[in-house]
């Protein structure tokens, strides 16, 4: 079971698949990128950067710095890896609500 | 160069950042804006990077405190302190809702009451050099009898301002009864009105808005305030504009602004020389104003002034044989003073104003008090808290600093709130409590609140914080702090003077609410019930018989009478008489009052001796009547048959009746002696008196202005109540007695808070106690009483200390009655019932807790 606090915010479990989709190169801009164009939502960096921040400190992404470029005046990038907690979270996450979604009468899913 | 994002942005970015987390902000960052730049153009990129940076301003991505270097500007509010402050405040949120709710609702009232007292306070302080300005009064005294009024010799002021090097500039002015302005066809009889000298303006410091102080130098001019302006003209300009005052055109020459904050409350002045006037020393029916050179003090002045005056009217007083002194006011001094007769000043009374201070006061230590009797609990009870503090924080959870930036967080908390609730309350109660409030002053009150409010709060944290912990968690005072059974005394103290104060309220309201009680039920002599009062225009008794004939037919009404005395409406109810006494016919300035013969029966005042006088026949002897307290004070034994000579038309009458004593005013005036005589040609009426029946039909009024309007046709119909009338002269005293209910709705709540939070924190530290004495063989009764020991020490201190203050306080209020009740037993008793139960309820809650403890579940734990 989840414990308390470990649950996933909606936005959360965005930014958080978003990571876990980009397998070259998961961090801030991209992760924002990837969420307009996939889910066509436009959101601000800092918000996408907190919401990294606070699953690192769930312990379901974990943190490195590399990739600089001269875009970026040569300052590095720092990428955000899944854990395996946070594969398992992602997992419970959508067997639950497929389970619940099931339930629901006339819904094809 | 050109492709690089905002410098000033950046370099905000820079400066804010916490530099382990610059690097990849920043990287992405300009990214994004490279992008924008390629896709959207320079204007976008640009906006959008300062939204960028705006919008990463969050208290993650900020700079954390150095341990090296010490805290930088934008971490102050950050730092570990105030974190803890905010954590400790959300972990017990009761008690800081107990500590800062209490704090700022004392504080709100108490500023509240502090804006009314300050406006009382300063009235005329806006007349530059008001120091120097003084007003003239007249003491009077006549056959050993003194009088005091507001008024002075017409001729005094420009005489004094001649012939004495030490006044500097005079003016004067008449107060005009009655006065009606007429324009087109509008008549305004609402209006205040006096009449000024030329030099008025430049005396005193009305501000004119439009026009100028020349204003008033010529006949038939006259100066109005702004809202007059509005009144009679609209919005058209009122320089030059006419308005009629008794078949004058006066023209208007300046506008002032509304006047506030003043003695004289006027809406129109006229100049002096519309009207003649009798202006000789002899006349003591105006009011006079004088500037002294700044190095005369008033003492010396009035010496002068005396002498001065003394010459003059060195006549009038041998004629008389009476004594004549000036009585010199300074002009700020006039609202609060005392009062005299005559005075068209607008007063308060002192009294009322200080017993108002008091209040303030004693809210503000309330409010104090309440939070540190709390603070203090809440720290012997987190003892703990600070030894771990200590480790993990180090230099940086000091527990000073920690008592300090909790003074600061509530400090925070409580001045917001408490003028939110100021303004809140003043705007919802400002007609109810009759206390007007001058929002312009709150500016200048949160500047002095805030520092004042902050020093007291760390002053008093810091104390606080050196009883509690001096410097180091030492192991002693970590005993004494969890040593539950000793409760240190100033804890003790705080929470008499809290419960002290709510019993003292307790016990001023049940006195108020008494000797209200005591004035309803108070038999005046006169039957004020059902009474209507029309305000004649003119002194014409003729029409007045006319009008009272025609009122009496109509159906509802019992009886319809003229006199000359209606309550707060005249000025001048004194006159000098010759009235027989042992020693010959003795002259004596007495009240008087003429009306016609069946007034007192319609009103139902008995006539205790002798009879009514029957209508008079003209050319026989005058009929008099007197009050019982007259027959006292002239030394009367048989008062019927004594003569009585009237001053002003030197004709003899005898007195034929005595009347029961009754109430002209209020119960705050002792009864004077009093005569009366019936109204006739030379003794008009001012007032009819109607009564009507207890229920009349609903149109009566409209016929009665009809039968009004027949008579009096140029007149505006204007019906007053007696019993409203009467209930208005009382106005102050309900003020008083509204605002102490506030008090004690607001002092019950806060010590209410109080006791309980105290006894909560109580009950926190002596759970393993009672525990342990659980298990070693108390019953429920014995722990109750133990946690109630306590308080109930506390309550009997309070009550010991409260009794003498009661008495004290209410004694000011009760002393400026003459007919009053004596504060007795019940007033103390009813307080400490309820202080009793008050107590009861609230620690109660908590003794009940504590004795149902399973000592089991308590004693688990090592503390």
């Amino acid at each position: 079971m989840i414990q308390k606090g470990g649950h996933l915010g909606e936005f959360e479990e965005l930014v958080l698949l978003g990571a876990a989709s980009l397998v070259d190169e998961p961090y801030g801009v991209s992760i924002m990128k990837y969420i307009q164009s996939e889910a066509g939502r436009q959101v601000n960096i800092s918000a996408v950067h907190e919401v990294l921040k606070r699953l690192e400190r769930k312990g379901y992404l974990k943190s490195k710095m590399g990739g600089a470029t001269t875009e970026r005046g040569g300052r590095r990038k720092r990428y955000f890896f899944l854990t395996a907690a946070g594969k398992r979270t992602l997992e419970e996450s959508m067997r639950l609500k497929l389970q619940l979604y099931k339930r629901v009468p006339n819904f094809s899913i | 160069m050109k492709d690089q994002p905002p410098k000033w942005a950046d370099r905000f970015l820079a400066w804010y950042c916490d530099p382990d987390l610059l690097e990849e902000i920043q990287g992405d960052a300009h990214e994004l804006y490279r992008e924008r730049l390629r896709d959207k153009g320079r204007v976008i990129a640009t906006v959008r990077y300062w939204w960028d940076v705006i919008r990463f301003l969050r208290t993650s991505n900020v700079k954390k405190v150095n341990a090296v270097t010490g805290s930088t500007y934008l971490s102050i509010f950050w730092n570990l302190d105030f974190r803890i402050a905010l954590r400790n405040a959300f972990k017990n949120k009761f008690t800081f809702l107990v500590k800062t709710g209490g704090l700022a609702v004392c504080l709100a009232f108490t500023m509240a009451i502090g804006l009314f007292v300050v406006r009382e306070l300063s009235y005329d302080r806006f007349h530059p050099g008001y120091r120097d300005m003084y007003r003239i009064g007249s003491m009077v005294e006549l056959d050993g009898v003194v009088t005091r009024y507001g008024v002075s010799p017409f001729k005094m002021g420009p005489t004094l301002a001649t012939e004495l090097p030490e006044v500097v500039g005079y003016t004067r002015l008449l107060h005009l009864s009655k006065p009606l302005f007429r324009k087109d066809a509008e008549t305004f009889s609402h209006t205040r009105a006096i009449m000024a000298d030329s030099n008025f303006l430049s005396f005193f410091g009305y501000r004119i808005i439009h026009g100028d102080k020349t204003a008033l130098d010529h006949p038939q001019m006259a100066v109005i305030t702004e809202s007059t302006a509005r009144l009679f003209f609209g919005n058209a300009d009122p320089i030059g504009q006419t308005i009629e005052f008794y078949r004058n055109m006066l023209e208007v020459g300046a506008v002032v602004e509304d006047v506030s904050q003043s003695h004289l409350d006027f809406d129109v002045i006229v100049s002096w020389d519309t009207f003649d006037h009798r202006d000789v020393w002899e006349n003591i029916n105006a009011y006079t104003y004088v500037r002294l050179h700044p190095d005369v003090s008033p003492e010396k002045a009035t010496i002068f002034i005396a002498d001065l005056a003394g010459e003059y009217l060195a006549n009038m007083i041998a004629e008389y044989n009476a004594k004549y002194d000036p009585i010199i006011q300074n002009v700020a001094d006039i609202h609060l003073g005392e009062h005299l007769d005559e005075d068209i000043a607008v007063r308060r009374k002192a009294s009322n104003v200080y017993i108002l201070m008091v209040v303030m006061v004693f809210f503000l230590l309330i409010g104090l008090v309440n939070y540190h009797n709390i603070a203090l609990a809440e720290l012997s009870t987190q003892a703990r808290r600070f030894v771990i503090l200590r480790i993990f924080g180090g230099v940086y959870a000091l527990p000073s600093r920690v008592v300090v930036t909790d003074a600061v967080l509530t400090l925070l908390t409580v001045v917001p709130l408490a003028l939110m609730l100021m303004w809140l309350c003043l705007s919802l109660t400002s007609s109810w409590l009759g206390v007007s409030a001058d929002f312009t002053q709150i500016g200048p009150a949160t500047l002095v609140a805030l520092p004042a409010g902050f020093i007291m709060i760390v002053i008093l944290s810091a104390w606080l914080n050196s009883w509690v912990v001096g410097g180091g968690v030492r192991k002693s005072e970590y005993a004494t702090l969890i040593n539950t059974s000793k409760v240190a005394p100033a804890r003790k103290y705080f929470l008499a003077a809290q419960l002290c104060f709510s019993f003292l309220m307790l016990g001023l309201i049940s006195i108020v609410i008494d000797q209200f009680r005591f004035i309803n039920s108070y038999d005046k002599g006169i039957d004020h019930a059902n009474t209507a009062v029309i305000t004649l225009p003119n002194n014409d008794i003729s029409n007045a018989s006319v009008l009272t004939d025609e009122l009496r037919k109509l159906s509802g009404v019992v009886g319809a009478e003229v006199t000359s005395y209606f309550p707060a409406g005249q000025i001048e109810t004194r006159g000098v008489f010759e009235l027989e006494s042992e020693e010959g016919m003795k002259q004596r300035l007495v009240q008087y009052l003429h009306s016609s013969p069946s007034f007192f029966s319609m009103m139902k005042v008995k006539v205790v001796e002798g009879k009514m006088f029957e209508p008079e026949l003209p050319g026989g002897p005058r009929k008099f009547l007197v009050n019982q307290t007259a027959v006292r004070e002239f030394g009367w034994k048989e008062a019927v048959g004594k003569k009585i000579v009237g001053s002003d038309d030197g004709r003899e009458g005898v007195v034929t009746g005595v009347v029961q004593d009754f109430h002209l005013g209020t119960l705050h005036e002792p009864i004077e002696p009093l005569v009366i005589f019936p109204a006739n040609e030379d003794w008009g009426a001012n007032f009819v008196y109607i009564k009507t029946d207890a229920t009349h039909a609903p149109d009566l009024v409209a016929r009665m202005e009809k039968v009004h309007a027949a008579v009096y046709p140029d007149q505006p119909f204007e019906l007053n109540y007696l019993e409203a009338r009467y209930e208005s002269l009382y106005r102050e005293d309900f003020q008083i007695q509204r605002i102490l209910l506030v008090g004690l709705v607001i002092s019950v709540i806060v010590t209410c808070l109080g006791v309980f939070g105290m006894s909560a924190l109580l009950m926190a530290l002596r759970t393993r106690e009672m525990g342990i004495r659980k298990v070693v063989g108390a019953n429920r009764q014995q722990l109750f009483y133990l946690h109630m020991k306590l308080f109930l020490g506390v309550v009997i201190i309070s009550m010991v200390a409260g009794i003498p203050l009661i008495y004290y306080l209410s004694g000011y209020w009760l002393n400026t009655f003459a007919y009053r009740i004596a504060p007795g037993i019940l007033h103390s008793v009813l307080p400490c019932l309820c202080i009793i139960v008050i107590v009861f309820a609230t620690a109660g809650w908590h003794a009940n807790r504590n004795a149902l403890v399973n000592p089991a579940d308590v004693l688990k734990y090592e503390n």
